[in-house]
């Protein structure tokens, strides 16, 4: 078994769940936030929008070593 | 693979397991009662209620205390049955902590590690062995019905289990809920349903409850899911606290030393960056929780499913696959534990440096 690449798989386990939980977490925000502030659905959308750019940074850089490894693994 | 088919050798013991297959789904379908996410506890020490999770947590450490014991306590050099075993799997979790983490922060992994992988698996081994879950006290109707109540639910929702008053619950159980009524097979009754037809169950010797298991697998409770996740995630910061330092681990999420120096754009990814980071941990917290608590407590499910369809042949592969399932989980959550404290002491430059190239 090849250890290393057993533990960056590993890492890649999660990458569902942080999409989906960042993507809810920004976005409750911005709902409850709209609520206090009665802005309705303006901090919503802004809560959609940083929830994407965190999804897909964090989905970005959780990849990269990946892809990385598998690449040194392969020469 | 058709041609084998033929051969009597192989046909004839598929001939019956079909056969037995049908006879099954027809005349024998279990009992189904879905267990549901809420557990009632048992009983209280001092106030502490007593969930029959945590009796099967005992189970599983009882377990794990008794084979550790059992196979120290006279250690040869030349090992017996059990203490090969014991070494065999003690040694195989240590090699792999070492190779994924080095001599000495995988010796220093290694405890938590292998705990959690030996504790997860006894526990989800212990959940398919017979009994659990299927013998218990009996929560009569009423009560059922009026704790439901209190939650809310309405009496068409509040789902009840046939049994014979003796708190049987046999194979292919048949009623009327009305006399000269059609005969039911089912094992599940709504509230309401056992409200108009009470007297009626009485006269033919059923009645309806709950049944409440002594024990139940220790995974299917998400308490027990979410303690080992905040026990993992308090070993991984205090493992990445001790190796950097306080201020250095912490500037993993909140790195403001670019923004200082004037530099705003790198300041900005570097901020960034942390809120990433700090928004991985909390979703690392309930992953961990949800994968295994998930995992088991469909499994659960799946298992009284297949019971209540094909009673005969089919549960068997199903233990099967649970028992596989169980073993995965658990390396799964161990090794979760290991990969995460192997990026908690790594510092910061480490990952980007391959990053870059």
């Amino acid at each position: 078994m090849n250890t290393g690449l057993v533990l960056v798989a590993m890492r890649l386990l999660g990458l569902g769940w942080y999409v989906a939980a960042s993507l809810l977490i920004f976005i409750v925000g911005g709902v409850w936030l709209d609520g206090v502030f009665s802005t309705k659905p303006i901090l919503t959308f802004i809560g959609l929008g940083i929830g994407m750019i965190v999804a897909f940074g964090g989905l970005y850089r959780m990849v990269k070593p990946a892809l990385v490894r598998v690449r040194k693994d392969e020469k | 693979m058709l041609a084998s088919l033929s051969r009597p050798r192989v046909f004839i013991p598929l001939a019956i397991a079909l056969v037995l297959f049908i006879l099954g789904f027809i005349f024998l379908k279990g009992p189904l009662e879905i267990p549901g996410l809420k557990i009632e506890p048992l009983f209280r020490i001092a106030n502490y209620p007593v969930r029959n999770t945590v009796i099967q947590q005992w189970l599983a450490m009882a377990v794990l205390l008794g084979i550790g014991i059992t196979a120290a306590r006279n250690p040869d050099m030349v090992p017996k049955r059990l203490q090969s075993l014991v070494e065999i799997v003690v040694e195989g979790l240590l090699n792999l902590c070492q190779t994924a983490a080095g001599r000495e922060n995988g010796r220093r992994f290694f405890p938590v590690v292998a705990t959690i992988f030996l504790f997860v698996l006894s526990a989800n081994w212990l959940g398919i062995i017979p009994g659990v879950g299927t013998v218990g006290v009996v929560i009569p109707a009423e009560e059922a019905i009026h704790h439901a109540e209190e939650e809310g639910k309405h009496l068409e929702d509040i789902h009840l289990f046939m049994m014979t008053e003796g708190g049987n619950i046999p194979f292919g159980l048949t009623y009327t809920l009305e006399e000269g009524g059609h005969e039911h097979t089912s094992y599940s009754i709504s509230g309401e349903e056992y409200h108009h037809s009470e007297e009626h169950l009485e006269r033919q010797g059923l009645t309806a409850g709950h049944l409440n298991g002594f024990l139940r697998p220790a995974n299917t409770d998400v308490n027990t899911t979410a303690a080992l996740a905040i026990i993992s995630a308090i070993f991984v910061e205090f493992w990445g606290i001790t190796a950097l330092g306080f201020f250095t681990y912490m500037g993993k999420f909140f790195n403001f030393k670019a923004l200082l120096k004037g530099n705003i754009g790198m300041g900005l990814v570097d901020v960034f960056v942390g809120i990433l980071e700090f928004v991985g941990e909390l979703v690392r917290l309930i992953s961990f929780t949800f994968r295994l608590f998930g995992n088991s407590f469909a499994g659960e499910v799946l298992i009284l499913i297949i019971m209540f369809l094909v009673p005969v042949i089919f549960p068997v592969l199903t233990y099967g696959m649970e028992l596989f399932f169980g073993a995965i989980q658990a390396f799964i959550f161990g090794m979760l534990t290991l990969v995460f404290a192997i990026m908690a002491v790594t510092a910061h430059g480490g990952e980007h440096g391959d990053e870059h190239h």
